[in-house]
């Protein structure tokens, strides 16, 4: 049996009560003034009244310029033990964490660190390197903003334990600039890319338009002579085949142009449909095998049997072309050789010729728009040839790419998911 | 006697049309691919038979314009210091260094008459 004892409360009455709490909201108020005027470096001396009669403690000693210092500067300052408490911080580093400095003392510092930076921030605490350690450490405040900061931080004793002092200083502006900076370079670069791609371009087209010029103002001058031969009959056949070479030339040129600016902007649609690549590769050769004879070069061998999968073929035949005449180009005339292999998953083309190779720093280049291996001056086209390929060949989910050493010529691939 | 004419392009159908253009005016036109072969084809040809004028290109693969310039202003000064060179091309103002200028520009593309006028007047 348990009996209850009745404790005895001091009985105070409700008065009493009240005027208890306003004299400790009084006594807290004063406290806090108090504080706020001896962080802001406006208290000389504090008389404190003890069992041995009033004591003056002066605060007007060597260390007040440097708390002065310390509490108005624009930096974030904070004393942390090694585990990450925080024992002081300053008005502006509370400031920046929006948190009020009352809230912010006793907390863990790691409740502000973004994860990615926990464990390179209590490495550098815990860091028996006693030299000033600094990084930089993305931080989350109250508001739940991000704030890079960098973070210096040297050892210093603590209430007698290990600890050290921090100083935290906001990169945002810094990085924007930063960010600004690179921006403004990548711009420029890309202004400069576009103004060569204009000058070849333009070289580029008027060399077709001088052919179309002169020769028909040539048709006019002898038709006006009344010369017989400006009305025979190979004569205007040969001039109107020139006319179509210079006029296709320049469609061509025109389509290179704009399919650049339709990849720029996301319009170049594929038409896919049951398509034959050992079909195309033959048709392609075919189409071109005049231009291979007149350039001095055998029209390339082709191995490989028939070849179904699931592209756009117009776009296809785009990308052979361009490789085939790349061969003729760069090939030095020697024997090009064309082969379609594929497995139950892709189908692979592969185009080898025995030029001067690619080196190494030009095979990263060379599938970049307007980017070409030789200079503009020793070989005409826009040098958009590999990179409309390369956009084609990706958006079919496939890929491109080369296999070449200076001096043993070159070997392009491209490879496409069947797509069934 | 015609007059000859030396084209250097590497464009083939810059060559098919000059070629027919200058032929309907009378001159006999020879052609090179790129100041190299030119050079070559000037170095193989009697002195009687060098062209009298020279009709180049600057941006051609192996050696440009700017380059065949330098060298038969410079280098081979002597037998061909007479023959008069007149640049034709697309860029929008090409840049030559004091010793290495041509005698005339032809922009491209060039309308057959500023062509058969430039020829004309600077052919001796």
């Amino acid at each position: 049996m348990t009996v209850k004892k009745k404790v005895k409360r001091p009985v105070r009455s409700n008065a009493k009560l009240i005027s208890e709490n306003e004299a400790l909201i009084h006594e807290l108020a004063e406290a806090k003034e108090t504080l706020r005027a001896i962080q802001n470096g406006e208290v000389d001396a504090l008389v404190v009244s003890g069992q041995n009669g009033e004591q003056i403690f002066t605060l007007k000693n060597a260390d007040q310029p440097y708390r002065i210092f310390v509490e108005n500067m624009h930096e974030g300052a904070a004393s942390l033990s090694v585990d990450g408490t925080i024992f002081y911080s300053n008005r502006c580093f509370a400031e920046l964490l929006g948190v009020p400095i009352e809230d912010l003392i006793g907390t863990s510092i790691f409740d502000f660190i973004k994860a990615e930076g926990v464990v390179e921030f209590s490495y550098l605490l815990s860091s028996e390197n006693s030299h000033r350690r600094s990084s930089t450490f993305d931080f989350t405040t109250s508001k739940n903003q991000s704030i890079p900061f960098l973070i210096s931080m040297s050892p210093s004793e603590i209430g007698g334990g290990n600890g050290v002092s921090m100083i935290a200083t906001d990169m945002t502006q810094q990085i924007q600039i930063k960010e600004y900076e690179k921006q403004s370079k990548e711009l420029a670069e890309a202004v400069r890319a576009r103004d060569e791609f204009i000058s070849i371009a333009s070289h580029e087209l008027k060399t077709p338009l001088t052919s179309l010029m002169i020769l028909s103002q040539l048709q006019l001058k002898m038709i006006a002579k009344n010369d017989p031969k400006a009305f025979e009959e190979d004569r205007v056949k040969d001039l109107a085949s020139k006319t179509v070479a210079q006029t296709e030339r320049l469609n061509i040129l025109v389509g290179d142009m704009l399919d650049i600016t339709r990849l720029k902007s996301g319009q170049m649609s594929m038409k896919k449909s049951n398509t034959d690549l050992f079909k195309l590769c033959n048709s392609a050769i075919e189409r071109l095998s005049a231009q291979f004879i007149s350039s001095g070069c055998k029209p390339p061998l082709i191995s490989g049997t028939k070849t179904m999968g699931y592209w756009d073929p117009m776009r296809i035949e785009q990308v052979i072309n361009n490789l085939l005449i790349n061969a003729m180009k760069y090939g030095n005339n020697s024997p090009i050789v064309v082969t379609i292999s594929s497995t139950n998953e892709v189908a692979r083309f592969s185009i080898m010729d025995h030029g001067n190779g690619i080196s190494q720093i030009d095979q990263s280049r060379i599938f970049h728009r307007f980017e070409r291996a030789i200079s503009a001056n020793e070989i005409s086209g826009l040098g958009l040839g590999l990179y409309i390929s390369q956009q084609i060949i990706e958006s079919h989910n496939g890929k491109i790419w080369v296999n070449s050493e200076n001096g043993n010529g070159s070997t392009f691939y491209f490879e496409l998911p069947l797509g069934y | 006697m015609k007059k000859r004419i030396l084209i250097i392009d590497d464009a083939k159908e810059i060559h098919e049309s000059l070629n027919e253009a200058l032929g309907f005016e009378g001159y006999e036109v020879s052609s090179a691919f790129h100041g190299l072969d030119a050079l070559q084809t000037l170095a193989r040809m009697d002195d009687k038979l060098l062209p009298d004028i020279i009709l180049l290109d600057l941006m051609m693969p192996v050696m440009d314009g700017h380059k065949f310039l330098e060298e038969i202003l410079v280098a081979n000064n002597a037998r061909y210091a007479h023959i008069p060179i007149v640049v034709m091309t697309a860029k929008a103002d090409p840049v030559f260094n004091g010793t290495n200028r041509p005698i005339a520009l032809l922009s491209k593309p060039m309308t057959i008459d500023r062509l058969f006028e430039t020829v004309r007047c600077f052919i001796l």
